[in-house]
């Protein structure tokens, strides 16, 4: 892999075409389901729950019919920082974080003192399992979901609060705007680095490099903004060029169409929750 | 097929900023009839493109008038039927797409339009297959060439049923093959009777047009049909302006033989020219 290649292998917001439950679910029924595991995720803090979590978050990738070393992939990225998480745990919690729990480790050197004790251990594998299942389910969530439909979703859901003030229309056109720009502008930051790397530029340096890294980016981030803001405006142009007037008026050329077989996936994801909070799991 | 005024400019003036000394448009007066090819040429910086936003109400006059169908520009009320009316291709084809796909894409006109539901799609699906691109019309814009692009683009304005397209140098950035395959595009929608304005540096697109229209410092030096607009070169020269490859060959070939036809379009005619001489 190229290293200029990097920025157009995100894989967020990508489709992974397949035959499956997941992917034929009303995106409508998938965002509450996927906010409802997430929820289940975020409160669970036993080993025993965690491990059921994980169980199910792979279930979800088996069911959605993605191959797991796909959605394995996403993982790699956040390595370093699940291992930086990790070692600073280890290294600084000592017994400051519940002192009544037994010490497993101490390594004593001149004036420092290294305690892990059970708790902390517990601490680091309960966050690294959370950390891998939020990855796992939004993977599976955003390669089972096209953009539109993502899009389509979120105006739906919103739809009833639109008395609040809340712009579903516009909310929904931005988050499908942003995405149809990510490609392009990756492309564009690719052509600046190269054109920057051909008048001596340095780009590149190992992937534990962060500072070097981010560093390196700035130079490109200016022209990057000025090239969006200009394509912002051709883009508004355009819009108005073919009658956008806003969201009053307009209908639809994809209209979603739930059944029973969807808020059934809804209903699962409650009882999960459900079960999850009320599970009389070990602390 | 060339029908009633459809675009009717009259004395427009536009400026960008607030000094009047430095108008983009100084007086224009322009029509366009139902199903007409006008091609508008001119140098850089010299207000086609912003004539082009005027004739669907993008920008308006700040003095004159223009009026689609006899609708003024500046009345609000008729905006969406303005734009429905005259259909819009830019240059740019990466800043024209909304959608994350092409099918989408073709859609978000005549959805603001508010065409029911069952309508909509049979309209992007006559779009898409007058363009070609029907087979691709679940992918994302950024995987498709400029030229593919650009064919989305006219699909799109397609699907609004448009009476005129106005085509701002839709073709600069694509190659020869692109450009030959949008040329034909065009050609088919005029026997549609769609109405054409396309702004152009290319002579030889121009020349096939009904009407040639120059535009040079804001105001029109010349229009008329391509033989009468190419045939004074001396006056193109002066803006800077090129003649149609033919055009510039029979000039030459003038040269050496003084009584040469110099409005001379295409290779065809040129190729006749010559035949005839031979023969006689
Ligand atoms: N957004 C703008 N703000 C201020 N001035 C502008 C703007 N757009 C164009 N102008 C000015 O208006 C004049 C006409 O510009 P216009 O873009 O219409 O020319 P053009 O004939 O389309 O040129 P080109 O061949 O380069 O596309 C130019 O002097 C230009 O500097
Ligand atoms: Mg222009």
């Amino acid at each position: 892999m190229n290293e200029f290649e990097l920025l157009r292998n995100i894989t967020i917001g990508q489709y992974l075409p397949a035959d499956s439950y997941l992917h034929r679910l009303d995106p409508r029924a998938k965002i509450l389901a996927a906010i409802l595991v997430i929820a289940a995720v975020t409160f669970t803090p036993s080993l025993v729950g965690n491990a059921c979590l994980l169980a199910a978050a792979l279930a979800l990738v088996r069911v959605g019919r993605i191959p797991l070393a796909y959605a394995l992939r996403g993982l790699v990225p956040a390595v370093p920082l699940l291992v930086l998480l990790a070692v600073m745990q280890l290294l600084f919690f000592g017994r400051n974080y519940d002192p009544t729990s037994s010490v497993v480790f101490q390594w004593r050197w001149l004036a420092v003192t290294i305690v892990v004790t059970a708790a902390v251990l517990k601490l680091v594998v309960v966050s690294a399992a959370r950390f891998i299942e939020l990855l796992l389910v939004t993977s599976v969530f955003t390669l089972s979901t096209k953009t539109t439909e993502l899009t389509l979703g979120i105006e739906s859901l919103l739809r009833p609060f639109r008395r609040l003030r809340v712009p579903a229309h516009e909310l929904a056109l931005v988050v499908t705007i942003a995405v149809r720009f990510v490609p392009t502008l990756a492309l564009e930051a690719e052509r600046l680095m190269k054109a920057q790397a051909s008048r001596g530029g340095r780009f590149g340096g190992g992937r534990w490099h962060f500072v070097t890294r981010v560093r390196q980016l700035l130079p490109i981030l200016v022209p990057l903004v000025t090239y969006a803001l200009r394509r912002g405006e051709e883009l508004i142009v355009a819009m108005e060029a073919r009658a956008y007037t806003g969201g009053t008026g307009r209908t639809a050329y994809t209209v979603l169409a739930s059944g029973p077989g969807d808020w059934l996936a809804v209903c699962i994801a409650a009882a999960f929750l459900a079960a999850m909070l009320l599970a009389p799991f070990p602390a | 097929m060339i029908g009633e005024p459809l675009i009717v400019c009259d004395g427009v003036e536009y400026g960008y900023g607030e000094a009047q000394d430095g108008l983009a448009l100084r007086g224009v007066s322009l029509q366009v009839s139902a199903g007409e090819h006008v091609a508008i040429i001119g140098p850089n910086g010299s207000g086609k493109s912003t004539l082009a936003r005027h004739l669907n109400g993008l920008l308006r006059p700040c003095a004159g008038t223009v009026r689609i169908r006899g609708m003024d520009t500046r009345d609000p009320a008729h905006t969406r039927y303005i734009r429905q009316t005259v259909g819009m291709v830019f240059q740019h084809p990466d800043s024209q797409m909304v959608a994350t796909v092409v099918e989408e894409d073709v859609a978000f006109g005549p959805e603001n339009l508010g065409v029911p539901h069952a309508e909509l799609h049979t309209r992007v699906r006559e779009a898409l297959e007058f363009v070609e691109m029907w087979d691709y019309r679940d992918r994302p814009p950024h995987l498709l060439s400029a030229g593919q692009k650009q064919r989305v683009a006219i699909a799109a304005v397609l699907a609004m049923r448009p009476a005129c397209i106005v085509l701002d140098e839709a073709t600069s950035l694509l190659d020869p093959r692109g450009r030959a395959d949008l040329g034909r595009l065009v050609a088919g929608l005029r026997r549609q009777g769609t109405a054409i304005v396309s702004i152009t540096h290319l002579m030889d697109e121009a020349a096939v047009a009904d009407r040639v229209v120059v535009l040079g410092g804001g105001l029109v030096v010349a229009a008329g049909p391509p033989r009468d607009v190419f045939g004074d070169a001396e006056r193109l020269a002066v803006l800077g302006l090129d003649l149609p490859a033919a055009t510039a060959l029979a000039l030459r070939v003038r040269r050496e033989i003084p009584d040469f036809p110099v409005d001379l379009m295409s290779v065809d005619e040129i190729v006749d020219a010559v035949a005839g001489r031979a023969a006689s």
